[in-house]
């Protein structure tokens, strides 16, 4: 059986729709809502994502702004900048791009983000917020996992999900996110690793299968049951040996494994495309609370 | 095959006795390891614990410093008590006796303690960091498990480990310790909750299965595989149809699982009894980190 391919730039252009209903809702009150990205350096990755986040940013009617510090900015000028933009009443959502030069302490840096405007929930208290089922702001690669599940019919309510892959950005959140008693969760959640023996035995369970290891095609048609539905949140620049030319291929064997799967997410095309709506859709929100400030994201 | 007991009564004191040795070498370092407790009203049970709490502090040797207040305190008056013990650099570590009464919020009151001396790990601050893999505090139970699973011989390293519990105080904490790529985790980690569909088929597959869902019973020797590790965390007051007395047994069925089990945790003896130990545990870590000793 073929698999429905999830799409992801369809749903990310649908999302794009919804808050650009909202942002313009909010600018007949007076408020544009304005994210603030903080680049450290050059890192092509970075400025890769920057390039998405300000195109999402424009279509759903936010401002973003890049605050750019040189590659040899101190710790202090970092923290500094940081405490300006919280100050700062025109700012809604702050962004620090990973990764960090080497000589900058990352968890210093993401824990000085105030929580009120940590849209991409990378301060620790909104990851423990995000645990202890309390509202905060979702960080957009699993919250993008969660809305392309949700809008393809494949909600993870009672479901078993296996996730393989225990990152601080995508696997640990999207665990925390899904165990909740909570609407577009409920699920029951299975955390493994690329360590972990005899792995197959484990995602043959899933019925919601989530790859995020960044390992090129380490999901293979054997680990998936059929009619399983694939995430694949992997991101890998491999050489095409037909062309030789660099291309994408995520986590999963996306040629093998579509035939098997019920539903699966393409690689580019997918989980990536959500990302940065994800993170303007928390910005607006960010915005939003300033007058609603009780409702649930 | 029958199962080993694991018994937490004797883990504890081999803790207790590691404890004191610790808080000996903070003392003879200049360090008073201190833990205050806060306790509203006069619930027979939170009293029983805090008192119990206060003994164990007394018997490990760290300093304790419990403050009761009325029913009728207002959140200010919380508020203070924990702004006071928060600022006091004599303090390492602060706990509030749960539950608060109704006109007071817990989340409120846990957030006021300070991260660093949030020995029970429920601000979320602790909880995020323990989440992240970072140094933090993690409430007792979760702590209690793990450590009753290693030093039993049952490393969770690359075990599947499956919890029926999704609360913030079990299922979430001991998740959280047990994904990371650390010593004594390494775990492939399932969580599920008692209304799971199929739950049955989620606890078979368990090398470990971890039980707290205050059923009596809940877990019976068909949901288990063959020698699994089974810990239960639940404790019921059922009456013993034979005595008619009231008496604590847990969410597993332990006559019928402890001739498949590898091994199980008893209740009453089990988890229960580490509880407060892993409190002094934390006391004396964050004794020690205020010191900037190893911890």
């Amino acid at each position: 059986m073929p698999a429905n391919i999830i799409d992801g730039r369809q749903i990310a252009a649908e999302i794009q729709t919804e808050l650009k209903q909202r942002t313009n809702a909010l600018r007949q009150i007076g408020i544009t809502p304005k994210l603030v990205t903080i680049l450290i350096g050059e890192d092509p990755a970075s400025l890769a994502y920057l390039r998405g986040i300000s195109r999402s940013g424009e279509e759903s009617g936010i401002l973003t702004q890049t605050a750019r510090l040189p590659q040899a900015a101190a710790q202090k000028e970092v923290l500094e900048k940081i405490a300006e933009l919280n100050q700062n009443q025109e700012v809604h959502g702050i962004l620090l791009f990973l990764p960090l030069p080497v000589h900058i302490n990352v968890l210093e840096a993401e824990g000085a983000i105030s929580p009120e405007k940590d849209v991409d929930g990378t301060n620790p208290i909104s990851i423990g917020r995000l645990l202890l089922g309390e509202e905060t702001f979702l960080p957009s690669t699993p919250y993008g996992v969660q809305e392309l599940l949700v809008r393809s019919g494949h909600s993870p309510g009672g479901k078993h999900v296996v996730i393989v892959g225990r990152s601080n950005i995508v696997g640990k959140p999207l665990a925390s996110m899904l165990i909740q008693k909570q609407k577009n969760a409920n699920a029951t959640v299975t955390v493994c690793h690329t360590a972990t023996r005899n792995i197959a035995a484990i995602t043959r369970q899933a019925d919601i299968l989530v790859a995020a290891m960044g390992k090129p095609k380490i999901i293979t048609a054997d680990m998936v049951r059929e009619g399983t539905v694939v995430i694949d949140v992997g991101v890998n620049i491999i050489r095409d040996p037909a062309t030789g030319k660099n291309k994408q291929v995520g986590d999963v064997d996306f040629e093998a494994v579509k035939d098997k799967a019920g539903a699966i997410t393409p690689v580019p095309g997918g989980t990536g495309a959500v990302t940065s709506v994800m993170l303007i859709a928390n910005t607006v929100r960010a915005a939003e609370k300033l007058i609603r400030p009780k409702k649930r994201i | 095959m029958v199962a080993t007991i694991l018994d937490g009564k004797k883990i504890s004191a081999a803790i207790r006795e590691e404890l004191k040795r610790k808080v000996d070498h903070l003392k003879e370092a200049g360090i008073a390891p201190c833990l205050a407790g806060i306790l509203i009203g006069e619930n027979p049970g939170s009293t029983t614990y805090f008192k119990l709490k206060a003994k164990a502090c007394e018997d490990i040797g760290i300093r304790e410093s419990m403050h009761r207040l009325p029913d009728s305190a207002t959140e200010d008056e919380l508020l203070e008590t924990i702004g006071t013990l928060n600022k006091d650099t004599k303090v390492h570590g602060i706990f509030i006796q749960l539950p608060l009464p109704k006109h007071l919020s817990e989340n409120t009151a846990l957030a006021a303690i300070l991260p660093e001396k949030d020995v029970d790990g429920m601000n979320a601050v602790n909880v995020g960091k323990a989440w992240l893999g970072q140094a933090a505090y993690v409430p007792g139970a979760a702590s209690a498990i793990q450590e009753m699973l290693v030093r039993s011989g049952h490393d969770p390293e690359n075990k599947d480990v499956v919890i029926v519990n999704i609360d913030n105080l079990v299922g979430k904490p001991l998740a959280s310790i047990l994904i990371q790529d650390k010593e004594k985790a390494r775990a492939n980690v399932t969580l599920c909750s008692p209304t799971t569909p199929d739950l049955v088929a989620y606890t078979r597959r368990a090398d470990i299965l971890v039980v707290s869902v205050n059923k009596p019973r809940f877990i019976t020797a068909d949901m288990i595989k063959s020698g699994a590790v089974v810990i239960d965390f639940g404790t019921n007051l059922v009456t013993d149809t034979v005595t008619q007395k009231r008496k604590a047994v847990g969410d597993v069925d332990f006559e019928a699982i402890k001739d498949k089990a590898g091994a199980i945790s008893p209740v009453p003896g089990g988890v229960g009894p580490m509880l407060i130990t892993m409190l002094m545990l934390n006391t004396v870590m964050a004794a020690s980190k205020a010191a900037r000793l190893p911890v």
